[in-house]
């Protein structure tokens, strides 16, 4: 991706983990690191596109980390959820469970944070139990409110500030996601294990 | 002194902000860089006054009025040289009609708290540590006093070439993209510290299908289903799902932010070596 920066698509390895590698091999070379859905961008303060070497290093990093081994090295978070989203009645519709069955496969499991984005703190939770993968809604709100418990497209999520949004809405939590003025500004990070709690 | 009282907000003009370095290295947990969209005019005005060159600046699209609530120097980059003002001096930064953007720097730099590392307002994630409203006060900063260096004349062309690289999902659209964007009349469209548009390029998606959210840089040229490029500016999304076909080389981002709007762009395509002198 120009001169500074490689997307390295990560096949079959878990994108955290190649994220890990990387840095625990370049270290403060390597400005930023994006893990996403199936690929890392690895971008650098200095050009790397002909660096032969560098490339050489990154491949065999990549090449390192096994296949299908997720990365271990995130921590729990529990987040307390009141489970009285305006669309859980529409998800337990279309999932053909009923909404106490909702909550409790939300609750039941644990959701790995694959990777953030959409807005700082945003983090996406591959959904710990697959009855819960439901498709977008038709048409996004204006104004989703901070705290939002969502639910779309196999992944589920805290809406850290209010954002227009096209989840599901299914809870809400006083938790707070993010906040710049913290230690961790983002609460739940790539990697990290997420329990929700039903209050 | 540092957190001496030396500026008053009387106007804030139109998208003006505090901006320096920026904060990167949080990208993994959603935030980007920020920044100035100019870093070379952010050091050239900060050297010109006795600055540090990555102490914070105003940056902004014009018509901001300053009032001065204590003796100080300021320096705009459409300025010839600093001026120094007396107290309750009044200071206009008018749109510039050759720059859409302006940076103005003050003596010692300007005083905040800084979020994560930075003082740079982040319009997409809602930071702004030194918001510039009407009433707003600014501080002087911590910044050394060094002796202001003689202004040199900025004597970049902002309206020279583009250079571009190819990005990892070219294969997206019909062609090869570079060539599009190339041979094609391209002018500046609606824009933001978060993208611009290129107006009058058509790179028509070959490959529909959604792709995977991936990280996005600055300077990623990303194509949306109507086939209208957006360029990914200094506050961008960190991730998303529209392919990047491009990539406009970082040391000449600056120049799709300081052309006006509706602005011809002229792209080639990068040299390999030019990899080698970022």
């Amino acid at each position: 991706m120009g001169p500074t920066t490689v997307l390295v698509e990560t096949g079959a390895r878990d994108p955290v983990a190649v994220a890990e590698a990387v840095r625990s091999v370049f270290g403060a070379r390597v400005t930023d690191l994006i893990p996403a859905a199936q690929t890392v961008v690895v971008r650098c303060a200095y050009a790397i596109a002909d660096d032969a070497s560098f490339l050489d290093d990154l491949t065999e990093v990549v090449a390192s980390v096994r296949s299908g081994s997720p990365s271990t090295s995130g921590r729990l978070v529990e987040i307390p959820v009141v489970y009285d989203g305006e669309d859980l009645a529409h998800v337990a519709d279309v999932t053909g469970l009923t909404v106490q069955e909702v909550v409790d496969a939300h609750t039941a499991v644990e959701h790995r944070a694959a990777f953030c984005g959409f807005a700082a703190g945003f983090a996406y939770l591959e959904v710990g139990d697959r009855r819960l993968t439901i498709a977008r809604r038709a048409s996004p709100r204006p104004r989703v409110p901070t705290g939002s418990v969502a639910l779309a497209a196999g992944y589920t999520a805290v809406y850290p500030v209010a954002s227009p949004g096209g989840w599901h809405l299914i809870g809400r939590t006083e938790e707070q996601l993010w906040n710049p003025h913290r230690q961790r500004p983002s609460l739940i990070e790539p990697g990290d294990v997420v329990r929700f709690i039903a209050t | 002194m540092s957190g001496t009282a030396v500026l008053e907000v009387l106007e804030a003009g139109w998208s003006t902000s505090v901006q320096d370095a920026g904060r990167p290295g949080f990208a993994h947990v959603g935030l980007g860089s920020a920044g100035s969209v100019d870093p070379a005019s952010m050091s050239r005005v900060n050297r010109g006054i006795g600055n540090d060159i990555a102490d914070a600046v105003i940056e902004t699209a014009g018509g901001l009025v300053l009032r001065a609530l204590s003796p100080t120097m300021v320096l705009a980059s459409s300025w010839s040289s600093p001026v120094r003002v007396a107290t309750g001096d009044t200071i206009a930064i008018a749109p510039d009609p050759a720059r859409r953007w302006t940076q103005v720097a003050v003596s010692g730099g300007i005083y905040g708290l800084p979020v994560l590392g930075s003082l740079s307002a982040d319009t997409m994630a809602s930071i702004a540590p030194v918001p510039i409203r009407v009433g707003s006060v600014l501080c002087r900063g911590a910044g050394h006093s060094n002796t202001p260096t003689d202004l040199t004349a900025d004597t970049r062309d902002p309206n020279g070439a583009v250079r571009l690289w190819l990005g990892p999902r070219a294969d997206y659209v019909e062609g090869d993209p570079i060539d599009v964007l190339t041979s094609s009349v391209a002018r500046l469209g609606e824009g933001s510290r978060v993208g611009v548009r290129l107006d009058g390029v058509e790179l028509r998606r070959s490959n529909r299908n959604e792709l995977p959210s991936e990280g996005m840089i600055p300077g990623a040229i990303q194509v949306p289903h109507d086939g209208r490029p957006i360029v990914m500016g200094p506050d961008h999304p960190v991730t998303g799902g529209y392919p990047v076909v491009a990539i406009v080389d970082p040391r000449d981002l600056w120049m799709l932010w300081c052309r006006p709007m509706s602005s011809p762009v002229r792209f080639i395509r990068a040299e390999r070596r030019d990899g080698l002198s970022v």
